[in-house]
């Protein structure tokens, strides 16, 4: 195996462009390559130092969180949301947040990842790099994609509230279902559907269900049907 | 393969072979410190803790190919220190071992809070080794052992 030392992002992203099988390495995810189907001829590219790893609230008003910022440092951070703290403490355990990073978690597109339903309720976007150079994404729009870029930093308004659920068979078995709602806006992580998200709690009769090992799809139809008239019928 | 380099305990160190190969078992196996144990395998009962940059991480999930440059501490590197001595002696003291498997592990996440917190309160103890398993103790002398240390090691954190 190698690693290549890219001196730019944008020679990040070509590397990856040209080598489709590379693996970029940085923070914490390692461990879902080391179980992932990696053969002795993968590469990696060492994006450490190419991407922000600061938390810091710009002119607008509203947060630059680097793609380097671990969990547990947004846990700690003064300036996120509490909706988001909550997301990444159900990501994972003390020290797996302090190598995690927020970028990797939202890279691995997982559709048990706690973070990405927490970021698309709240309709957050993030500056990438693409081998045309900077454009900013929805994360909504890029979890249910297969694009390649290179995540720099997300922009997220710190005055948004909302909250997270989890819904698993076990604490420890992943997740069947997390909802999230950030403002007025829903959004669903369904495992093994896509992700979905609106403005009504309804949004679950646009997910296609599935039996996963996680749940039937009836278990799950029925968590993501009530989660969110129950939480506000509180 | 790949060329790393990294301080461990103290020493610049070089490790030259897979980038993908687990921290733990580079430690382990490569530089014979088996006092960071592997449990679970997959960063989630804390017994591989280790300091990286003076983070408490795990380390059956960080390849070694992820530390270039980085400042490791193991519980051999951390057990030569005063602060060492201190935790070693307060988890005796306060009988907060029984089979032992854990206790690496919760000492060096108990070196990772009294670094930043040099007098935590007990809640803060519990949120530190939150990470960290142990199956035979039930927690609370290990709880104890490390508030001892705060106190022993008072102007050591």
């Amino acid at each position: 195996m190698v690693i290549h030392h890219p001196k730019t992002p944008l020679e990040a992203v070509m590397l990856k462009k040209e080598k489709e099988d590379a693996l970029y390495l940085a923070g914490g995810t390692e461990d879902l390559r080391l179980n992932g189907p990696m053969g002795e001829n993968t590469e990696l590219i060492d994006i450490n130092g190419l991407v922000p790893s600061t938390i810091e609230k710009g002119e607008d008003g509203k947060l630059k969180i680097g793609a380097l910022v671990t969990l547990q440092e947004l846990v700690e951070s003064d300036l996120v949301p509490e909706y988001l703290k909550s997301a990444c403490r159900f990501c994972a355990s003390f020290e797996k947040r302090n190598a995690a990073t927020i970028g990797g978690n939202v890279g691995a597109r997982r559709d048990d990842s706690y973070l990405i339903a927490a970021l698309a309720a709240a309709g957050v976007s993030f500056m990438s790099i693409t081998p045309h150079g900077e454009e900013l994404k929805k994360v909504s729009e890029y979890a249910n994609s297969d694009c390649k870029r290179l995540i720099e930093y997300f922009i997220i308004d710190p005055a948004t509230k909302g909250y997270v659920h989890r819904f698993g068979i076990t604490a420890n078995t992943h997740a069947a279902v997390i909802a999230a709602k950030v403002g007025d806006s829903y959004a669903l992580s369904v495992k093994g559907s896509a992700l979905v998200c609106g403005d009504t709690p309804d949004i679950y009769k646009k997910v296609e269900y599935k039996d996963t090992l996680e749940g039937s799809a009836e278990y799950k139809k029925y968590l993501a049907s009530t989660v969110f008239t129950l939480k506000e019928a509180k | 393969m790949s060329k790393i380099k990294f301080t461990l305990n103290g020493k610049v160190v070089f490790y030259e072979g897979d980038p993908l190969r687990r921290l733990v078992d580079v430690l382990r196996e490569g530089f014979q410190l088996t006092g960071t144990k592997e449990g679970c395998g997959e960063g989630e009962c804390g017994a591989c803790s280790v300091l990286k940059n003076g983070k408490l991480v795990t380390s059956c999930i960080i390849p070694v190919g992820a530390i270039d440059g980085d400042d490791i501490v193991t519980i051999e590197g951390l057990r030569e220190t005063p602060q060492g001595q201190c935790l070693v002696e307060s988890f005796a003291e306060g009988g907060a071992v029984q089979c032992g498997f854990c206790i690496p592990g919760m000492v060096m996440a108990a070196q990772a809070l009294l670094l930043v917190n040099p007098h935590p309160t007990e809640e803060d103890v519990r949120v530190a080794i939150s990470g960290n398993i142990c199956r035979c103790t039930g927690y609370d002398l290990i709880v104890e052992s490390i508030l001892l240390a705060s106190r022993k090691g008072e102007g050591l954190w």
